[in-house]
């Protein structure tokens, strides 16, 4: 019996080590990609080939802890990416930044509906995985024209793991993670460094050249933007009584087109386009900040709001009107107040106020209708504050304009302090 | 042995105070009018100038020649143009122009001769005076003949003068010395203990005073006129005069509720009776500044009404009814009466003069004052101009970087790592900035130096310059700008004995009769 009973248990004890067998995170998966131009069903297309996938036990590993797998396949063009300039910027997420933009779509089938370029799968145990990815290069929009370096990235990840609607970057801390561009700029083919984000699993990433031959939605952006900033100039200059031919001069004037030069008659077609628009009275500026967020970084937002600024102040005054203007498109523009305060402090601050009552008054101290009164007189103290420091400011202009800023304030306070 | 003296150079009036021989402070008086304040005016004609009451008496005649308000100015690139009767910016200027501090040295020369062998003095200032005013200050006086041992800040000098009265050694505590003079109001929070004074914090305002309580006046009476006649108050060159009967109305509503007074305009003589009540409602919008600066001084030194003792009164305008209710409606109890108001800076000055040169001191005046302590705080916030990354503007941008910060505890030293930002870099530019408030924006500040560290060789950027900065208790900051790698120095003491000009002020000065 004895000796039975141990060849059972044997017996028993064998069969569950054979399933015992599990796989272990801190086992690596190590995917692998590569990268072809194709034609496939007809279409110039990018095949992108997965090795090293996970199988059925890493899966369900997952699965058992509640998570779903995926693979993600995104693209950008890396083609400025440069790496003495990487190492001589000063900012080097501001670097990555402005130099590495995703592909993105305008084939709702080929983004999550936020034009990014995305193959998104989910990997299932037991269910035959795609091996292969074809992305159509028709579907494809890059940010710049010509001849541009594509990089193809694969991530193994679960649903838990955050992606950046905007960019496609994995999210780390609520904020972009660069890693991929490093990695990419430090020429690291084991690519093993996600190992902090739990979500990722493996990842890997291939490049491939190719020639765009249309212009880039950056270069379509940056037109768009300066279409929008043509007419909002038009407007709050039409809207204050100036000539229209001066507010084309002062417009021209004040717009930063830097074209490339095989863009340069962009300039004068959009100014033409624009002018006839304005004088045609055909400007609803509501429309065109409806659509101004989708075009522009957010810098660019700050950048309008120094434009709208600097043709506010060309005469050396500033009005309630152009104050108002201003304020609705930085609200549109859902930039931060205090900042956008701060820039108006700043460029309003030597030149001449003209037609504020006691409520406009509030709004240049960035006051609303909403606001409780013992917030406002807080704000209106701290305004007081500021400007009377800077009644012994050395330029003559601001002094002058403190001085009348800081009476305004006490004034205001006076109104809600009765 | 040469005299020291404290002098309150003030908006619409100035006193200067010795140590008598037992160590006392003692206002003196004018020696023409036995008066112990004499008005801040100048009257100039060629090259005759009258300083005080009697320059006064010329507003009616010859408006153009006399100067007041002049401390207001000190700040300024301004001049007073006697041909034009007003104060104009200074690349207008002729030679019939005269500079704040030419101005200011006249009142100091007629100040000194009050008093016999006058050579050092303590002069005070508004706690938030500028750099640039401080230096205009010290130019003055150079040109009256005057050393200066150091400035100091008038609530201070208050402050200390009230700390050496005998009988106030029982009140000790958290003080607000409120001062409210003729151009400027300074609220400053102190800690009294026995004797010794340290200065917590001051908030204030140049261009508030009893001078622009006089012009609300002068609107109240010209509408009132304009009522009762139907001709305007205000004609050609008398707009001086009117701001002259504006402050005698004003001092006897301080006493009663209503005063009559006949005023001239275009429609001739008429009688206007003007009410206090009317008076305190054209005011409002200034008291409301004094309430917002009394608040600040409080949030300023982390206190609330209650913790605060006493609020001590100084400045002609502390008369004012209205200004000594609001103090109690923020303070929640009344201010402390008993020191003379216009008196108190100046013998405050006299005091700090002493403690200041104590060599010079006889045995019973250094026993008198050997007690009195003081320990200011710097009134600014001191930097420097640096380039930093803009997050939201995605660029470089010029900002300032604040070293010292406001209210401070002098001796004050701060150190500070800074890097160049570009390969082989042959210097740096120096920028020293002083502000009233936190500021890091480049145009809200003033730079009040300018200077350039050359290296003597190329290295990559992030080359490391250690900024030093160091404000004494005379006021003066001194920086040090040093190349780590080289240990190349820019050093610069501010603030500068003169301004350029001074030598040429100097020989015009001489041709002038101060009567």
């Amino acid at each position: 019996m004895f000796k039975q009973d141990k060849i059972i248990n044997d017996e028993y004890n064998y069969i569950d080590e054979d399933y015992k067998y599990q796989w272990q995170e801190s086992e690596k998966i190590n995917l692998s990609t590569s990268v072809e131009k194709k034609k496939i069903n007809g279409k110039d297309s990018f095949q992108i080939s997965f090795k090293g996938l996970p199988d059925d036990n890493i899966i369900e590993h997952y699965n058992n802890e509640d998570k779903k797998i995926f693979l993600k396949l995104f693209a950008y063009d890396v083609t400025d990416l440069n790496k003495n300039d990487y190492d001589e910027a000063t900012n080097y997420e501001i670097y990555i930044e402005k130099n590495c933009n995703v592909i993105k779509t305008s084939d709702f089938s080929w983004s999550n509906g936020n034009n990014v370029l995305i193959q998104s799968l989910e990997i299932k145990p037991f269910e035959d995985i795609t091996k292969k990815i074809a992305i159509p290069f028709s579907v494809m929009l890059f940010p710049k024209y010509g001849k541009r370096k594509i990089s193809f990235r694969s991530y193994i990840c679960t649903d838990k793991q955050i992606f950046d609607g905007l960019t496609g970057r994995i999210v780390k801390d609520k904020k972009q993670n660069f890693a991929a561009e490093e990695f990419y700029l430090e020429q690291i083919e084991n690519f093993d460094e996600y190992n902090d984000l739990a979500e990722i699993i493996s990842y890997d990433h291939k490049s491939i050249d190719v020639f765009y031959k249309q212009p880039g939605y950056l270069q379509l952006n940056k037109r768009k933007l300066i279409n929008s900033k043509i007419l909002l100039g038009f407007d709050i200059l039409l809207k204050n009584s100036i000539d229209i031919n001066e507010a084309l001069k002062k417009i021209i004037d004040k717009i930063d087109f830097s074209f490339e030069d095989e863009e340069a008659i962009y300039k004068t077609l959009d100014i033409k386009e624009n002018f006839y628009k304005a004088c045609s009275n055909k400007i609803d500026s509501n429309v065109v900040l409806s659509k101004l967020k989708e075009y522009s970084v957010i810098e660019e937002r700050y950048e309008i709001i120094n434009y709208l600024l600097n043709l506010a102040i060309d005469d050396k005054t500033f009005s309630k009107n152009e104050n108002n203007f201003i304020d609705n498109v930085a609200k549109s523009l859902e930039l931060d107040n205090e900042k956008y305060r701060e820039i108006k402090k700043q460029k309003t601050a030597s030149v001449k106020f003209v037609g504020f009552d006691n409520s406009s008054g509030e709004t240049l101290f960035g006051i609303t209708e909403n606001m409780a009164k013992e917030e406002k007189i807080k704000i209106l103290r701290k305004e007081y504050s500021r400007w009377n420091a800077l009644t012994n400011n050395n330029d003559k202009a601001i002094r002058e304009r403190a001085r009348e800023m800081r009476d305004l304030a006490a004034k205001l306070r006076l109104g809600l302090s009765r | 042995m040469s005299k020291i003296i404290g002098i309150d150079l003030g908006t619409t009036f100035s006193a200067i105070a010795q140590l008598d021989d037992l160590g006392n402070p003692e206002v003196l008086a004018s020696t023409d009018s036995n008066k112990k304040i004499t008005a801040s005016a100048v009257f100039i004609k060629n090259n005759n100038v009258v300083v005080g009451d009697k320059a006064l008496d010329a507003l009616i005649a010859t408006p153009n020649n006399v100067i007041t308000e002049t401390k207001r100015q000190m700040e300024n690139d301004s001049v007073y143009s006697v041909e034009a009767g007003k104060w104009i910016d200074k690349d207008e200027s002729n030679k019939e122009n005269f500079s704040p501090a030419q101005i200011s040295s006249f009142i100091l020369s007629k100040l000194k001769n009050y008093t016999s062998d006058v050579k050092k003095a303590v002069i005070t200032v508004p706690a938030l005076f500028a750099e640039k005013a401080r230096v205009a200050t010290l130019d003055a006086a150079k040109m009256a003949g005057i050393e200066v041992i150091s400035l100091i800040n008038e609530p201070t000098a208050a402050a200390c003068y009230y700390a050496s009265l005998p009988n106030v050694k029982k009140i000790s505590g958290k003080i607000l010395v409120f001062d409210l003079g003729g151009g400027t109001f300074d609220v400053t929070v102190c800690e009294v203990e026995g004797s010794k004074v340290d200065v917590i914090t001051s908030r204030g305002d140049k261009w508030l005073g009893g001078k622009d309580f006089d012009k609300e006046l002068v609107k109240l009476m010209e509408q009132k006129y304009k009522a009762s006649t139907n001709k305007n108050l205000i004609s050609n060159n008398n707009y001086s005069k009117q701001m002259e009967i504006a402050e005698q109305i004003k001092r006897a509503l301080s006493a009663k509720e209503s005063h009559s007074e006949v005023l001239e305009g275009e429609a001739g003589p008429k009688k206007i009776e003007i009410l206090r009540s009317e008076f305190e409602q054209s005011i409002q919008t200034h008291i409301e500044k004094l309430k917002m600066l009394m608040e600040e001084a409080l949030d300023g030194s982390g206190l609330k009404p209650e913790n605060v003792s006493h609020t001590l009164l100084v400045g002609g305008s502390t008369r004012i009814p209205l200004v000594t209710e609001t103090i109690e409606k923020v303070m929640k109890k009344l201010p402390l009466k008993g020191v003379n108001v216009d008196e108190a800076v100046a013998a405050g000055a006299a005091i700090y003069a002493g403690l200041k040169s104590k060599t010079d001191l006889n045995e019973a005046q250094k026993k008198a004052i050997e007690s009195v302590k003081l320990q200011d705080v710097c009134n600014f916030y001191l930097g420097t101009l640096v380039m930093e990354e803009d997050p939201v503007l995605n660029r470089r941008v010029p900002a300032n970087l604040i070293l010292i910060d406001r209210d401070t505890a002098l001796p004050a030293r701060k150190v500070k790592r800074l890097e160049t930002l570009e390969d082989d870099q042959e210097a740096i530019s120096i920028e020293i900035t002083q502000s009233e408030g936190r500021e890091k924006n480049r145009e809200f500040v003033n730079i009040i130096h300018e200077g350039r560290l050359e290296f003597p060789d190329k290295k990559p950027k992030g080359r490391a310059i250690e900024v030093t900065y160091v404000y004494d208790t005379s006021g003066k900051l001194h920086c040090t700008f040093t190349d780590e790698t080289s240990r190349k120095k820019y050093e610069v003491s501010l603030r500068p004995e003169s301004a350029e000009d001074l030598k040429k002020d100097y020989e015009q000065i001489e041709h002038i009769l101060i009567e």
